[in-house]
């Protein structure tokens, strides 16, 4: 396995109690978006990545935000390729997010 | 009906104009307040609370529960008293049989989108305050239509905690 660099991300102030298991359900959620783009269901990746980018800034996470747009806009699109790259980054990017209190 | 006229050329138009027609049948229901027991449960410990601490009552509309939990966390700690509800009619059955103070709706989500719920409110309700939310990128539209349908507020859902309960709270308190 190789190492990773990590990355720092500060929890948004009255949230720190909520924001680790936000980030678990994220880590799930990634096999479940797999599949979903092996089963070419791009409705619900869709409805997953409009709530990803709705929701990933609100709990600290900007990149979350940046990648659930781009995955709602190809699962638009219907863009699988596109789709599977922005999965490999939504995964290496929740592997290496590493959480600090008070942001 | 001029208020329409607000409202700008689309298919949320149409929808928006069928919807105040349907309205009186769509809200009526004692059927509906028969139903959720948990919501019975939160107006019976309303109910044994002296009027002069219960908490001011806001109710989340979004069929995002991750970002309903972050409104809960944020609302509770700042002393609100919050409802939920996973789309806008069953928002809309809640702000009908429970005293709320404060609404926040989402404004896009299946089975009532925001607009339709903002103008349900704003029909029934012309005083409980509004705040609508959405997503950061390409949804400022829905904010604008909000505006103009009579939201008090319009936010993005990636701002700042501190300014979520600001904004709350500074409504909340004009009431």
């Amino acid at each position: 396995m190789k190492d990773v660099e990590p990355i720092s991300v500060k929890m948004p102030e009255g949230l720190e109690e909520i924001v680790p298991g936000y980030l678990d359900s994220r880590k799930e959620e990634v096999p479940t978006l797999l599949r979903l783009l092996a089963a070419s269901d791009f409705e619900r990746i869709r409805i997953a990545a409009h709530n990803l980018k709705g929701t990933g800034s609100a709990y600290g996470f900007e990149k979350l935000t940046e990648i659930g747009d781009g995955m709602e806009r190809s699962a638009r699109e219907a863009n699988a390729g596109t789709l599977r790259e922005q999965l490999n980054t939504l995964e290496e990017y929740l592997e290496r997010v590493e959480l600090e209190p008070g942001g | 009906m001029t208020p329409v006229n607000t409202v700008t050329s689309s298919s949320t138009s149409v929808a928006v104009l069928r919807l105040i027609w349907l309205v009186p049948r769509q809200i009526p229901a004692d059927e509906h307040l028969r139903r959720d027991a948990m919501q019975s449960a939160v107006l019976s410990e309303t109910a044994q609370i002296p009027r002069a601490v219960v908490p001011r009552t806001i109710l989340v509309i979004d069929d995002d529960e991750d970002y309903r939990l972050l409104v809960r966390t944020l609302l509770v700690r700042a002393g609100y008293r919050v409802l939920e509800a996973s789309n806008g009619l069953a928002g809309l059955r809640l702000v009908a049989k429970a005293r709320v103070d404060l609404l926040i709706t989402d404004m896009i989500m299946p089975e009532h989108e925001g607009v339709e719920t903002i103008l349900i409110v704003r029909h029934m309700h012309p005083r409980l305050k509004v705040v609508a939310i959405s997503g950061v990128t390409g949804c400022r539209e829905y904010l604008d239509m909000a505006d103009r349908l009579g939201a008090n507020a319009t936010l993005e859902k990636g701002v700042v905690p501190k300014l979520l309960v600001g904004t709350v709270r500074s409504l909340i308190e004009s009431c």
